[in-house]
């Protein structure tokens, strides 16, 4: 298909990585593309009239991006970006290279500006993302498996596994530990002062030895105790703690 | 070896203990891990996140951060108000500082909990159980080397050195007034005293302070206390107004530097006592004693503001701020992008979050009702009292009983205990990078608290 020049309608295709989308993010700074969509894989059914074009990621390109983002932006510019990028939604992409326009434009006064059409949606998916992670770091349940090994199962909205493993890392440092993100089939592993990021499945079913199971028992035990029956109210529970977390925790939940 | 090893209960098995010493607990509520931020040491376990984190919510709604637990429930006072109390009929138990240790590090590998609140009913005097205390933590500072969050209990009466050691092992340390006046505390807590409380307060304050002055050496690694020390009140087991209990919470936060007050409704423990009231809990009293606890923290406010000698105690139906604004009609409406940051504070919807980004927002241009609401104020109560560039929202002037009338129409219903929860909930989003303003405790700085 040759290009429809002019039409204006032009899809970006990269790899999905974040030096990808930097690279995107280069390009459209230096002018040489006006993004107007971006995906990580080919449709389909690609449209008629309607230019893709596949990005190369050039790691150099995107350095010198994440560098001008951390220099010449607010010191919360480059976390966003980050967060954005973890939440995984479709158009996020677009909202970060929204953003980083809208950056270029006003430099170090960008936060003045956070109200603006192309800063908020960032904001607002970082933000959740930022929740999600925040909110992960306590919900993770560590279980003792055969091997000395503490394996924690967890199903995120966003990809937070890269901002909790440093969680972790620091909080856990004489263990061996695994945390499964069960829905991305991704786990980070950690053990001797490093982790780091794999495709992961589980085969069989973990076999708990009787002390861990103990231990879990003791755990549910207390949830229930600890709470004040006067004061039931399901409801905030359930407000600070939505249903779709329960299924890993180690205390049931009624 | 002590003698309380051969205590027939140490065979009690530890599921049994826990039930007992965990439901005895509960009714604690100044359980938070947050106000210390601690790396781990090579070799140690656990850290210390400074804006705190829950790790469940129980069903009562409570954050679950702690792991909350009283080495025993065996009293030799008879407070009145408590489920410990000698004269009560209770199964009792007893943990030794090493199984509390033990218990502590494998709840915490599990990521179960923040840390340890460990607290006590006075088992025999109140030196023998500050003593138990101090060997728990130091067992688990030291042999542990657990670097998670430690609350500990301050025992009113106990060997001040015996408080200063345990305080340089714990994050937080608390003794708890309980009853809001000396008057109260004779009635319903005859061994309890006001002047052993206090004397326990003032001096956690001046081992904080002094610690503050020698700029410890580098060899003591962690500091007295760093992340202060608290109390709590409970609230309807005796008479004391909104007003007394508010005055008193503004006099402790001023003398005794505190970092929090903790508020409790009191929840009926027993059926048979003159002395005690029977009604329900006052849960949407303690919501409201939260919200103006807040006002007074970050919001500039004074207790003599809120409430008088005329006017004692806060309307259930109405938050403290919107009560407070609407006696003061006349300093509004306020324009939004010319107020000050205090007086915009001070406007009924516009939480410390939405007020630092209005006061950014406009150096650039000013704003619309549509910005505004962007910022993330609430408009629903915010309305009433602002303007954008002279324009109002109303288009008819409202009398105050009209005004009121609308605000409480529009509150979403009350989910009590949210104002407690809040430090921890929401306290912990920074990326909105609202740092020009010095708060108090720098770990809730960003929290929006939208009263
Ligand atoms: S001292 Fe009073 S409040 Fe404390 S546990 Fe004993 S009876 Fe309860």
């Amino acid at each position: 298909m040759s290009p429809a020049s002019g039409s204006g309608q032009v899809t970006y295709i990269y790899d999905g990585s974040f030096h990808g989308l930097m690279t995107i993010a280069y390009e459209a700074e230096k002018g040489n593309i006006i993004p107007h969509c971006i995906l990580v894989m080919e449709p389909d059914t690609p449209l008629l009239f309607h230019d893709y074009i596949h990005v190369a990621t050039d790691l150099n390109k995107a350095e010198e991006v994440i560098g001008a983002i951390k220099t010449k932006l607010p010191p919360l510019a480059y976390k966003r970006v980050l967060f954005c990028y973890l939440s995984e939604v479709p158009n996020a992409p677009q909202c970060i290279i929204d953003y980083l326009n809208l950056g270029w434009r006003y430099g170090k006064l960008l936060d003045h500006y956070s109200a603006h059409d192309n800063a908020m949606p960032l904001r607002r998916l970082a933000e959740k993302v930022a929740r999600e992670w925040h909110r992960m770091t306590g919900l993770v349940r560590f279980r003792l498996a055969p091997g000395g090994i503490y394996y924690a199962p967890i199903e995120p909205d966003y990809n937070v596994l890269p901002l909790l493993s440093p969680h972790f890392a620091e909080r856990m440092a004489q263990e061996h530990w695994i945390i499964h993100d069960i829905g991305r089939n991704i786990a980070s592993r950690y053990s001797g002062g490093e982790w780091d990021i794999i495709d992961f499945e589980i085969v069989d079913t973990i076999e708990y030895d009787d002390a861990e199971l103990a231990c879990q028992n003791l755990w549910n035990n207390y949830f229930t105790n600890i709470a004040i029956g006067y004061r039931k109210n399901k409801r905030l529970q359930k407000q600070f703690l939505p249903r779709r977390y329960w299924k890993h925790l180690v205390e049931r939940i009624a | 070896m002590l003698d309380y090893f051969q205590h027939g209960l140490l065979l009690m098995d530890l599921y049994k203990k826990l039930e007992i010493l965990s439901r005895s607990a509960k009714y604690d509520a100044s359980c938070a891990s947050s106000g210390s931020s601690r790396k781990n040491d090579l070799g140690g376990i656990g850290t210390a996140v400074k804006s705190g984190i829950c790790h469940s919510w129980s069903d009562d709604g409570r954050c679950i951060s702690l792991f909350k637990i009283l080495l025993t429930n065996m009293c030799t006072y008879d407070c009145a108000y408590c489920i410990n109390r000698v004269s009560n009929d209770l199964p009792r138990a007893l943990f030794t500082p090493e199984e509390i240790a033990e218990l502590t590090v494998q709840l915490y590998r599990r990521n179960y909990i923040e840390g340890l609140f460990l607290s006590s009913a006075i088992y025999r005097n109140p030196d023998y159980t500050m003593e138990l205390i101090f060997r728990t933590v130091t067992i688990l500072r030291k042999k542990y080397r657990f670097n998670g969050y430690i609350h500990a209990k301050a025992m009113p009466g106990a060997d001040p050195v015996l408080i200063r050691k345990t305080g340089f092992l714990a994050d937080r340390m608390s003794a708890n007034i309980e009853l809001p006046s000396e008057k109260s505390l004779t009635l319903l807590a005859p061994q309890k005293k006001k002047g052993a409380i206090f004397k326990a307060m003032i001096n956690i304050k001046s081992n904080i302070l002094d610690c503050r002055e020698r700029d410890y050496s580098p060899g003591r690694e962690r500091g007295f206390v760093p992340a202060g020390q608290s109390t709590q009140l409970v609230i309807g087991a005796s008479p004391e107004s909104d007003y007394t209990i508010l005055n008193l919470s503004e006099a402790l936060y001023r003398s005794f530097s505190l970092k929090r007050v903790y508020y409790s409704a009191y929840v009926p423990v027993t059926a048979s006592d003159a002395r005690l009231p029977v009604a329900e809990p006052p849960l949407r009293r303690e919501h409201r004693l939260y919200q103006a606890d807040w006002l007074l923290r970050f919001y500039g406010f004074n207790a003599g503001e809120l409430l008088s000698e005329k006017n004692q105690n806060f309307d259930p139906e109405l938050d403290p701020k919107s009560q407070w604004a609407l006696s003061n009609m006349y300093l509004f409406p306020v324009e939004i992008n010319k107020a000050d940051y205090a007086m915009l504070l001070r406007v009924p919807g516009i939480g410390m979050r939405s007020a630092q980004r209005i006061m950014k927002s406009r150096t650039v241009r000013s704003l619309t009702f549509d910005e505004l609401q962007r910022t993330g104020v609430v408009l629903k109560r915010a309305r009433f009292f602002v303007t954008c560039n002279g324009k109002h929202l109303e288009k008819e002037e409202l009398d105050v009983v009209s005004i009121k009338e609308r605000i409480i129409g529009n509150h979403a219903p009350l989910l009590l205990t949210a104002a407690r929860n809040k430090e921890r909930s929401i306290g912990q989003l920074d990326l909105f990078g609202s740092n020009f303003l010095t708060a108090p405790e720098p770990g809730i700085i960003a929290i929006t608290g939208e009263l």
